[in-house]
């Protein structure tokens, strides 16, 4: 009997709706921030790596080294935009824009992130994610100082990206392992490994300019059909190491 | 059963699995060592409630949709209960392969239940748990029957 009720309970539990169970977790996250953002800090001082003198420190290097690339990026669009519209001005890209700053409380490698946000800002569904200048993910669930932020190589995660400077929509899918694949693309491309690759700003109401999401580091001939290319895309950024990040919040256009 | 400090004793757990474990890529399912421990040595109707108890913990700390840790927890903690009855688990090693095959079928079952995609790497990463787990695990047996103040080092059939 007693087996029974605990069945039934958690059947109860199974059949909620997700909306009402994500606000649950998200409710105790909250309560156990502190005890939670502790333990984090906990593992990341036992895996920080030794300084060296006279040197730059690698998440620097990252940081500029995409900034780089996201200016690239912006360049080539507005030189674009320029020859299409004969010299009209255009707005620089992150105008209208503004950041949210969020704390990083747990870190799942799998796929996901739990961040602390302040109150005083509204954080929605679809919202893109940033650290060190480039996207991570976007917010999945969010409630009253608490998100949940999916990250792109969650299995669940689909995002719109181009290739360098490929201007087609492709689409980038998470494989659940810390990296993401980009399926359907067309041998007739020519795609290298260390080809970046930008979160598109086509389709999304959320970025204004592509920004940068990863790179390809593997760009073989599938093995199912030699007429398509089989590429993974590995974070520009070490995920495992996220202490802040910054979603953006695009203001609606006046 | 000391169930005020149970339920403290799986809310630091809990914590300690959200908060230190879940950022590693291998890692010990602490919730699923303390489900095999008070399979192991408690009556069978006290197993079962805890078996439950610590299933609805893992799904506050996620990431799957919540009830499939309960369901998949409490299944295979009841049948370790009444397994329990007839084949007593009291040595390190049988308690070490006790947790491994505890940890990848209630992985197992979790994923099966759960209403998300199974990942490609499940069966690798079920292992890798599982393995931790069972090293790990029978050496935490005593400090929990210390902190839940049980005695583990006496045979008793129930």
């Amino acid at each position: 009997m007693l087996f029974t009720w605990c069945m039934l309970g958690g059947l109860i539990l199974l059949f909620l709706p997700q909306g009402l169970t994500g606000k649950i977790q998200l409710g105790f996250e909250r309560i156990f921030r502190w005890p939670l953002s502790v333990g984090r800090d906990f593992a990341l001082a036992t895996t920080s790596e030794q300084k060296l003198r006279d040197t730059v420190p690698r998440i620097e290097y990252e940081r500029l080294e995409n900034y780089l690339n996201n200016l690239d990026a912006t360049r080539w669009r507005e030189l674009e935009r320029y020859k299409k519209l004969y010299g009209l001005y255009t707005d620089p890209v992150w105008e209208g824009t503004d950041f949210a700053l969020a704390k990083v409380i747990t870190a799942n490698v799998e796929g996901e992130l739990t961040i602390d946000y302040s109150r005083n800002v509204a954080l929605v569904k679809g919202q893109f994610v940033l650290n060190n200048n480039c996207v991570i993910g976007k917010i999945s669930d969010a409630s009253a100082g608490t998100a949940h932020v999916k990250l792109f190589t969650d299995q669940k995660s689909a995002i719109r990206v181009q290739i360098g400077k490929l201007n087609f929509p492709m689409l980038l899918m998470g494989k659940g392992d810390g990296s993401a694949m980009i399926p359907y693309v067309s041998t007739e491309h020519e795609i290298k490994t260390g080809d970046i690759v930008f979160a598109s700003d086509a389709g999304t109401r959320f970025l204004d300019a592509p920004v940068m999401i990863g790179k390809v580091v593997q760009c073989v001939k599938s093995r199912t059909n030699p007429l398509v290319w089989d590429i993974t895309v590995e974070p520009a950024c070490d995920i495992e190491k996220l202490v802040d990040v910054a979603v953006i919040i695009k203001k609606p256009q006046e | 059963m000391r169930w005020f400090r149970f339920a403290v004793l799986i809310l630091a757990v809990a914590i300690l699995q959200k908060g230190i474990f879940m950022s590693w890529h291998t890692r010990p399912d602490s919730l699923l060592i303390l489900l095999v421990f008070f399979a192991v040595y408690c009556n069978t109707s006290d197993a079962i409630i805890t078996s439950f108890s610590i299933g609805f913990a893992a799904d506050l700390i996620g990431p799957l949709s919540m009830g499939s840790h309960m369901i998949g927890f409490g299944v295979v903690g009841t049948l370790l209960a009444y397994l329990q009855r007839v084949i007593a688990i009291r040595r390190k090693p049988h308690q070490a392969l006790a947790v491994f095959i505890v940890v990848f079928l209630a992985g197992a079952a979790t994923n099966l239940l759960s209403r998300e995609p199974i990942s490609a790497n499940l069966f690798w990463n079920l292992l890798r748990t599982a393995l931790c787990s069972a090293i790990v695990g029978p050496f935490l047996f005593p400090p929990v029957a210390w902190c839940m103040n049980m005695k583990i080092d006496r045979s008793r059939r129930r």
